[in-house]
């Protein structure tokens, strides 16, 4: 007899229930056979995460350590965009900007700090300066990708119509680059989250980073992980929220895909 | 990790040579190479410093007693211990009150003797020269739950309780000597060798307001571990370690030219900045000669610990140490 075929959404929500049930209990069993200082089992991790989660002190330090974040992140958008822009846009200012990009990406952070002491202190400047460090690169490189893969013909074609430089701006170049910059954002606020951690782990122990330093002292492992998860959440929720920015931003997208 | 060269051979002569003024070698009929005795794995922090330099140099003994050494650098200490009370490493050093912590919460470690005295100074600006000039001054620490800060709330609730001081905790230490360095705290916890080197650069800069070695000199704050299970399969083993270890601490004190030259040779120092904190170390006897470690001393470490909330309640003395291997090796060399 034929079946047609049912609709794909309908598996995804059990599929995924199965996949982390299938993880879970995998952890679970992995945990209590190694039974090290450092790996707790599943049950542990969540019964820690339903204890953090009503403490004040969790809340306050994301508090704390999402001020370094949302500064940083938004300056690394602010300079990290119109730099993009301009990049794609001006093959001199690419050849420019590029090795500064690669050291930036490739340098480790511990290194630097340092650095980033004796230039900027301790205070939220220094964190915001390592925030921006994580996210600028990727918002500069998919700003420029955005401008140099949209297709020559519509330039061309604007051109040929009389647009100006400005237009060509407003009309292609903006419009056009939207989903690679979207994306870039969504990568940068990513790459933000784990930046207000790292420095937090590696130059002063604030926020979240001290609630795991603090934990990891006392070899509270379930606790380090629920933290953990707690900022490995916010970085998904975040990153959720950019794409479905995309996805309005963006719908013609889906059709030029489809056609 | 990384693994660290051990102390070169020449070093070793000199130690064995000062070894045999002072007990000529009875002459074996068989001149060979010793026999295999065993491997130990030997974790260390990748913060090893001077205080560590009296271990290197006893592995390298024990190496050429026929055991093979095998040191691994981590680069935290909750993974060195982690490492230990997993059975990853068989021995170990560092801080009493982190190995502890893993013990309370199921780690199978014992503290064999001590390896180094305490090695902490509050370090201060000039302006600062009272306890109670810590009151609202910015002072960095390494964390909430660690020794340093142990150290600090001690002094603090002795001397004068009501300061409050602004806490900026900045876990790498050496991040922590730049940042006080740069004026960014007006007071740090530093370890010695921190603090002689800020010293050496800006002589007349700072102030010592708290030498932890003359302020608490009962208090047991680095040792040296074995896991459980490596113990009780090989205790020969641990006391050779041990008594290796005892001999070194005593062959320095006689003749701090051997430590001198291992700084050098080992952490690359000049041969005037090993001197300096050679002569700083020796002479607060941070290196005791019979292991530093009594029932009193841990039970009154672990009450010190306790009380300033660094380790939850419930430890014990034979639930963090294992006394028997040094008391042992004490009845075959005797005590000093």
């Amino acid at each position: 007899m034929n079946r047609l075929p049912a609709p794909a959404g309908t598996w995804k929500w059990p599929l995924r229930l199965l996949s982390l049930l299938l993880f879970a209990s995998a952890w679970e069993l992995v945990a209590r056979r190694v039974g090290s200082l450092l790996f707790p089992s599943f049950t542990e991790t969540v019964a820690a995460l339903g204890r953090l989660i009503i403490t004040p002190s969790l809340w306050e330090a994301l508090w704390i350590s999402n001020q370094a974040m949302v500064v940083g992140f938004a300056l690394a958008a602010a300079v990290g965009i119109p730099l993009g822009f301009i990049m794609g846009r001006h093959r001199t200012a690419g050849d420019f900007f590029d090795p500064y990009l690669s050291i930036l990406l490739v340098t480790p952070m511990s290194a630097l700090m340092p650095i980033i002491i004796m230039a900027t202190g301790l205070g939220l400047v220094s964190r915001v300066l390592i925030v921006f460090s994580f996210a600028f690169v990727v918002v500069v490189v998919n700003a420029r990708t955005g401008v140099q893969t949209i297709d020559a013909s519509w330039i061309d074609m604007a051109r040929a119509f009389g647009a100006t430089e400005r237009q060509l701006w407003t009309k292609i170049f903006l419009r056009g680059s939207l989903p690679a910059l979207l994306t870039g954002l969504r990568l940068g606020v990513i790459r933000s989250v784990a930046g207000m951690i790292i420095v937090e782990l590696l130059l002063i122990a604030l926020g979240i980073g001290r609630l795991i330093i603090d934990f990891q002292g006392d070899f509270d492992s379930a606790n380090v992980f629920a933290t953990v998860f707690v900022v490995v959440f916010e970085a998904v929720a975040l990153a959720q929220i950019f794409r479905r920015l995309e996805r309005r931003a963006s719908p013609w997208m889906g059709q030029v895909a489809i056609e | 990790m990384k693994t660290r060269r051990l102390i070169s051979p020449l070093l070793l002569s000199l130690v064995l040579i000062s070894c045999s003024t002072q007990a000529p070698p009875t002459p074996t009929p068989q001149a060979s190479a010793p026999s295999n005795k065993g491997e130990i794995r030997m974790g260390f922090t990748s913060e090893a410093d001077l205080g560590d330099v009296p271990v290197l140099m006893a592995l390298d003994l024990l190496a050429q007693q026929g055991y093979t050494i095998t040191p691994t650098y981590f680069s935290t200490a909750d993974v060195a211990v982690t490492a230990l009370a997993n059975g990853d490493m068989d021995m170990g050093t560092g801080s009493t009150r982190t190995h502890w912590a893993a013990i309370s919460k199921g780690g199978k470690i014992r503290t064999l003797m001590e390896e180094v005295g305490i090695a902490w100074i509050l370090l201060t600006t000039p302006a600062i020269k009272t306890c109670q000039d810590l009151d609202k001054q910015r002072l960095a620490l390494n964390s909430a739950g660690g020794l340093s800060t142990a150290l600090f709330n001690a002094y603090v609730q002795t001397n004068c309780p009501t300061a409050k001081p602004q806490v900026l905790y900045i876990p790498n230490s050496q991040t922590r000597l730049v940042a006080f360095a740069k004026g960014e705290a007006d007071a740090a916890m530093l370890e010695t060798s921190s603090v002689l080197e800020i010293e050496r650069d800006s002589p007349g800069k700072f102030n010592r307001l708290v030498d932890f070695a003359k302020e608490l000199p009962r208090l047991k704050t680095t040792a040296v571990y074995a896991n459980t299970d490596f113990a009780a399969r090989h205790p020969e083993s641990v006391k050779d370690y041990i008594r290796t270890l005892l001999g070194v601490h005593r062959r320095i004190k006689e003749n701090p030219d051997l430590l001198k030259a291992a700084v050098v040779n080992d952490l690359k120092f000049d041969v005037k900045t090993a001197s300096a904190l050679s002569d700083a170390y020796l002479s607060s006897n941070v290196w005791d000669v019979n292991g530093g470690m009594d029932q009193d001393a841990v039970a009154y470490s672990i009450d010190f610990f306790t009380k300033t909330g660094s380790l939850a309640p419930g430890l014990t003395v034979n639930s963090v140490a294992d006394l028997s291997y040094l008391n042992g090796v004490l009845s075959e060399i005797g005590r000093k």
